[in-house]
């Protein structure tokens, strides 16, 4: 026990680290969260209207209906019929299209000419928003083509055409994956989570282990009558407590931003059982690097190399897809990887499927066996150590 | 108490220890005198069966002594040659820790605790971090950690280390007071004149071997050097040096630098007088003069050919 209570005593001591640590976190997860809701609720899908302009040479009626398409879709801007005028237009960026509808543009499209011989198009060069005026205009031809062919006069084809662009169709969402196709606000909470893992976890106790460590230290603990069993018990057990603190500072720090969201969701198992593995990954890091580093300085360079190399590697940071495909590869062997994929998927679906289940498992056992990797390797270090003494 | 036979440990080719024994009694001081290097800390490591040795014999409280002997460990104290405490834990905390680590009983512990840094005079500084302390307190802190749960023996390595001359004979007060309170210790060091001031038993150590043991006094007696003379300030021709060789008693003569006559002389009474006397009748002059009892630096120095500080 009064090993454990050392430990504790000396973890007591960085807590100040953890704290730093888990605000950091706090701080960059609330940002992100609101940014990302934000642009998923609100401006998501928002109909854009460009600035045109049309040069109705016909006075037909197709001239008219195609006028009148785009004052209902876009801006039409009043322009002099200039080629002068257009261009500076153009070129000041006051429009970015210009229909031309050229004298005798009906009789062309009623004779069976091709949409671009019968109205032509001046762009601003490569915009790809004037490729959708473009098509916008070559359906309603088309349509009115259409219901020609179904036996209706011009006049009344172009009348049908116009108003089948006002009709809004009735959409309804089949949301096979339960989230509206939106991830909840505790999703991004957990996605950024590994982050405070790693940077608390492994820093505070490497601290620790340094400690302990030293080599006068370590002597007067192996003349002791505490067992050296019972100390190894006593340090798994003592870090064990920082992982599980760490933890629920992060959980109940969700409580309060998230308002327990996550705890209503039918995946909170799997978000929970994913943290804990993280946390078990975080904290073997921190054993091996505690056993490696040679001093503070250091011990701060491994820290931040380590939190935020495997953050952005695994796609912490940055989405697993804007990753190329040889990092995803690499990235494949991190566990940040799988803690990341994991929440990615519980995010995008709040049913899993068998195949989705599995590679959620799959994501587990791949964190546990790193965690036990380290832990393994860590051992190595210490009875090294311990023999190179002796 | 402790018996070594044979004790032999190798790094590669170097042989650290070379069939060391060593007996040591219950309540004695017992001293490890010896150079650095010459095996007194590797000792001490097998003793407290921290290092995996080669060849011998090692019984504690006779039983032998193993990595697992909790039982023996717990009746041992040890007192590093570095200063072993936690950076991060006040004076108070870091013996707490470790005489927590022998005692379970709160209240027993507490109460060791107050004993340990009023008997090593950190009452002031119990609150403060190590890395506060000068070096003298915070050898002081090393020593309250090593015997707070009142070990029946200590073991002490080279304690004194970087220590001013003041903490260091309050150091040296505190490891005599410990004996007469009835624990037995080990005390290394390469301080020959700590070791002749506290230890009642000494064994000197040389390339991992025992090269004599014995009381100080036994240790002295075993040289031929009884009385060192010296004689500063004085001009002699080669002749007078000779003559001054061939008095009785006298089996070694150096004059450093023609200005200081140094004399070494087997025991006998009035070697001062018989060599003052010559120095009279010559009509030579010389300055100051003084004789020197012989220290375990010669003891040392007779044995090996060098000094024990080389």
């Amino acid at each position: 026990m009064t090993v454990f209570k050392g430990y504790l005593l000396i973890i007591r001591r960085n807590i100040n680290i953890i704290i730093m640590y888990i605000a950091i976190f706090a701080g960059v997860a609330m940002m992100i969260q609101k940014a990302a809701q934000k642009e998923m609720v609100t401006e998501n899908f928002a109909a854009e209207k460009l600035n045109v302009a049309v040069m109705n040479r016909d006075g037909s009626v197709l001239g008219d209906t195609l006028l009148a398409m785009l004052e209902r879709d876009q801006n039409v801007v009043e322009l002099e019929d200039d080629i002068t005028a257009i261009q500076e237009a153009l070129y000041y960026r006051d429009i970015e299209y210009v229909l031309v509808i050229p004298e005798g543009a009906q009789q062309s499209f009623l004779d069976g000419d091709t949409s671009e011989r019968v109205v032509q198009s001046i762009t601003v060069p490569d915009s790809t928003m004037s490729f959708y005026v473009d098509s916008q205009v070559n359906a309603l031809m088309n349509q009115i083509r259409t219901y020609q062919a179904g036996g209706f006069s011009f006049e009344e084809a172009c009348a049908e055409s116009l108003l089948l662009g006002e009709t809004e169709p009735d959409i309804t969402l089949i949301d096979i994956n339960g989230n509206a196709g939106v991830r909840a606000d505790y999703n991004y909470f957990f996605g950024y989570m590994p982050y405070a893992f790693l940077g608390a976890t492994i820093m505070t106790i490497s601290l620790v282990i340094m400690e302990f460590k030293n080599r006068d230290i370590q002597r007067r603990m192996q003349s002791c009558s505490v067992p050296f069993l019972k100390q190894n018990i006593a340090t798994v057990a003592a870090f064990l407590l920082v992982g599980c603190v760490i933890w629920f500072c992060c959980i109940l720090l969700h409580a309060i931003m998230c308002r327990g969201g996550v705890f209503t969701d039918k995946n909170s198992g799997y978000y929970l059982i994913n943290s804990i593995c993280c946390m078990l990954v975080a904290l073997s890091l921190g054993y091996l690097t505690g056993m490696l580093s040679g001093g503070p300085a250091a011990l701060n360079g491994m820290n931040n190399v380590l939190s935020l190399g495997l953050c952005f590697l695994g796609g912490i940071f940055v989405p697993i897809e804007m990753l190329g495909s040889t990092v995803e590869k690499i990235a494949r062997f991190l566990p940040t990887y799988w803690y990341s994929r994991i929440n990615g998927i519980l995010g995008d679906y709040s049913v899993l499927g068998d195949e989705l289940r599995a590679t959620v498992y799959k994501g587990y056992v791949i964190q546990i066996l790193f965690a036990a990797a380290c832990f393994g390797l860590t051992m190595m270090v210490r009875r090294r150590k311990i023999q190179e003494k002796n | 108490m402790i018996h070594i036979e044979n004790l032999v440990k190798r790094y590669g080719d170097l042989v650290a220890l070379d069939h060391l024994n060593l007996d040591i009694r219950e309540g004695e001081i017992f001293g490890l005198l010896g150079p650095n290097g010459s095996g007194k800390t590797t000792a001490i490591n097998c003793l407290l069966a921290l290092l995996r040795y080669d060849k011998g014999e090692i019984t504690v409280f006779g039983k032998q002594m193993r990595p697992d002997s909790y039982d023996l460990k717990q009746q041992i104290g040890v007192v590093p040659q570095n200063v072993a405490v936690f950076e991060q834990m006040t004076v108070y905390e870091n013996i707490d820790y470790f005489c927590g680590l022998y005692i379970k009983d709160k209240q027993r512990r507490r109460e060791l605790v107050e004993e340990a840094i009023a008997f090593t005079g950190l009452e002031d500084y119990r609150k403060m971090l190590p890395r506060k302390l000068s070096g003298g307190l915070l050898r002081r802190l090393n020593i309250a950690c090593g015997i707070a749960h009142k070990p029946r023996l200590i073991i002490m390595d080279e304690p004194t280390v970087a220590v001013d001359p003041q903490s260091r004979n309050k150091i040296l007060e505190g490891i005599q007071e410990l004996n007469r309170q009835g624990s037995t210790i080990i005390y290394t060091s390469h301080y020959m004149e700590e070791v002749e001031q506290i230890c009642s038993r000494v064994v000197i150590m040389d390339h991992g071997r025992s090269i004599a043991s014995g009381t100080t006094e036994e240790l002295k007696r075993m040289i031929r050097t009884a009385e060192t003379i010296y004689i500063e300030n004085i001009a002699l021709d080669e002749g007078q040096l000779y003559t001054i060789e061939q008095l009785p008693h006298v089996f070694q003569v150096n004059y450093s630098n023609e200005q200081t006559l140094t004399v070494k002389c087997t025991s006998a009474n009035h070697n001062l007088i018989r060599i003052l006397n010559y120095l009279q009748e010559q009509g030579i002059s010389f300055g100051r003069v003084f004789s020197e009892l012989p220290t375990l630096n010669d003891v040392f120095l007779e044995i090996t050919g060098k000094e024990l500080r080389d």
